[in-house]
């Protein structure tokens, strides 16, 4: 039998920091699949995924993650039981091998046996292809198998929800492919969520985003929705348009323009950038998600 | 078999014996041990005591031997087991792991107690073996050949005075690390703890006896020529293990939700500290022997 409660449901989320405004009353239900969290620095989207994790408890909201309440110790346990966790910044014990760090997790993981513990060590090390630098310390691997290394610490136990804050940050374009290529094939079968600036990332794997401006949810829906939210309104022209609300200079000379275009303009198709840098952008607009 | 694709409770773990804090245990046991402090400080009091055999090894005796043994033991064991272990419970803090460790089953306490209980089966254990030498080496002594070196046979009491002091040097660390989340904890823990146990066994001993660290050691033998007061080394051994539990409670104080029950055993604990080392003092003020 199969059931399909949401894997993620949040109501009227907030946090505060000290003199910061998080997360204000973010509201946003995933059922499953990959879905791409996209907002600019600041906008509460790592806030939001330490609060999925059970790392963060909010000011006031209500969250159910894989049908548990973070908020209550027994589900707390249970949910961390079925999570994998990649923060924006992972850290690793001075010393430890790739080995030993993943190995170290899924002890905090409760696996007990060793035998076990060490067959499943190898299996995640393998899918992210670091079988065999697994004894190398990881302070001497590149910042892209340092991530593959703590991706493998996520992917202990097989979890059914994956939350994974900026994994491809920091990386050059072959390492984004890599990686790119190893969430695709970890997503299958299981719920992730996935923190990005990179428009790019969501549209190579997301089969939805949720766009995060300000602490609030503006958006939510498909990339190909997102998208098309900017029909008809990118323009180029040789110089910045005065109509445009957004305008760069593109490679070839022309300025590529985000607006409302003046009569007869020629409108290019838009893409997923568009779409959301209209949305969160210089005099965002409001759009019913 | 059904799945629920919402929360994928057939994903994790199951068929997996879990984890408890033995695991965990085993694995910071292991890291204590092999602390890069361990490394570094064992080495330099080795070669500190290797020196003093080494300057007299032609007239050292079995006596001398083990006395160089229990000097060592008694004076460096806590001071390489703090850092060590004091290192290895900020090592996720330092390398800014807590976050991802934060988000696993084993939460911040459970991770603690995994921690004091590395310390028993790592350095206290380590202790235990060594005292066990030194009372191997000490009980082939029946007679010293110097006036001033009396050693006497070890009991089971004496040996397991060592990995007391092991334990609590460990668990101290661990309470510094939790109650001080500062740069430079260790440092302060390790010269307040040398501090301390330099002023409880002068002045402070003077003052409050039973607040005492050390061994009131227990002599009939008339060839010695300090005298010293008659204790009980049993209660003076549950005094030492009582600052232990002591050092747990606190550790879990600091991590617990729930704060009510980890304050009354702490408080049951340091009952046990006051009574026995109470009851570890001679019959007769110690004062009068100083």
């Amino acid at each position: 039998m199969i059931t399909h409660a949401p894997a993620l449901r949040v109501e009227g989320l907030s946090k505060s920091y000290v003199r910061h405004r998080a997360l204000d009353g973010a509201t946003f239900t995933v059922q499953g699949g990959v879905v791409g969290l996209l907002g600019p620095n600041g906008a509460g989207k790592t806030t939001l995924l330490r609060i999925l994790a059970t790392v963060l408890a909010p000011d006031a909201g209500d969250v159910r993650v894989l049908g548990c309440d973070p908020g209550r110790a027994d589900e707390r346990l249970e949910l961390r039981r079925r999570l994998g966790y990649l923060p924006q910044d992972p850290g690793f014990q001075r010393g430890f091998t790739a080995f030993e760090f993943v190995d170290y997790v899924a002890i905090l993981k409760e696996w007990g046996n060793r035998r076990t513990r060490h067959d499943e060590v190898r299996r995640v090390l393998d899918v992210v292809d670091l079988g065999k630098e697994s004894g190398r310390r990881i302070r001497k691997l590149s910042g892209g198998m340092k991530r593959r290394v703590a991706l493998a610490a996520a992917l202990i136990g097989d979890p059914a929800l994956l939350i994974l804050d900026e994994p491809t940050v920091g990386l050059d374009p072959e390492q984004r492919l890599r990686f790119r290529d190893l969430l695709s094939r970890a997503g299958e079968g299981r719920t992730t969520l996935l923190s990005t600036h990179q428009t790019e990332d969501v549209t190579a794997m997301c089969a939805e985003v949720v766009v995060l401006h300000e602490g609030a949810v503006r958006f939510q829906g498909t990339p190909q929705s997102l998208a098309a939210f900017a029909e008809g309104r990118v323009w180029l022209a040789p110089d910045r348009d005065p109509a445009a609300r957004l305008a760069w200079r593109t490679g070839d000379g022309q300025h590529r323009n985000l607006g409302d275009p003046p009569a007869g303009a020629p409108t290019l198709p838009p893409t997923l950038e568009d779409g959301y840098l209209l949305l969160v952008g210089a005099h965002a607009e409001e759009v019913s998600a | 078999m059904s799945t629920d694709i919402a929360s994928g409770r057939v994903a994790v773990g199951e068929g997996v014996a879990r984890a408890g804090l033995f695991s965990l245990g085993r694995r910071e046991a292991w890291r204590m041990l092999t602390s890069p402090a361990v490394a570094i400080l064992g080495l330099y009091f080795v070669l500190v005591g290797g020196v003093g055999i080494a300057t007299d090894f032609s007239s050292l005796t079995r006596a001398d031997f083990a006395e160089i043994l229990e000097v060592l033991l008694l004076m460096f064991v806590a001071l390489v087991i703090f850092p060590a272990v004091h290192l290895t419970a900020t090592s996720a803090r330092r390398a800014g792991a807590e976050g991802q460790l934060a988000a696993t089953p084993m939460d911040a306490l459970r991770r603690d107690l995994a921690l004091c209980l590395g310390v028993l089966l790592g350095p206290a254990t380590a202790a235990l073996a060594l005292a066990l030498l030194a009372a191997w080496v000490a009980g082939g002594v029946v007679q010293s050949p110097l006036d001033e070196v009396q050693i006497d046979p070890w009991t089971g009491t004496d040996v397991l005075q060592w990995p007391a002091m092991a334990l609590g040097a460990g668990i101290l660390a661990i309470v510094v690390a939790r109650w001080l989340r500062f740069p430079g904890s260790l440092l302060v823990g390790f010269v307040g703890m040398v501090f301390f146990t330099s002023w409880s066994v002068g002045a402070g001993g003077a003052t409050i006896p039973w607040f005492a660290w050390y061994m009131v050691e227990a002599s009939n033998s008339p060839a010695d020529t300090v005298l010293v007061p008659t204790a009980s080394i049993v209660w003076h051994t549950v005094y030492l293990y009582a600052w232990s539990i002591v050092g747990v409670c606190a550790v879990g104080l600091r991590q617990s939700r729930n704060k009510r029950p980890w304050l009354v055993a702490f408080g049951l604990a340091v009952a046990v500290v006051v009574a026995a080392g109470i009851l570890q003092l001679p019959p007769y003020p110690v004062s009068l022997f100083q």
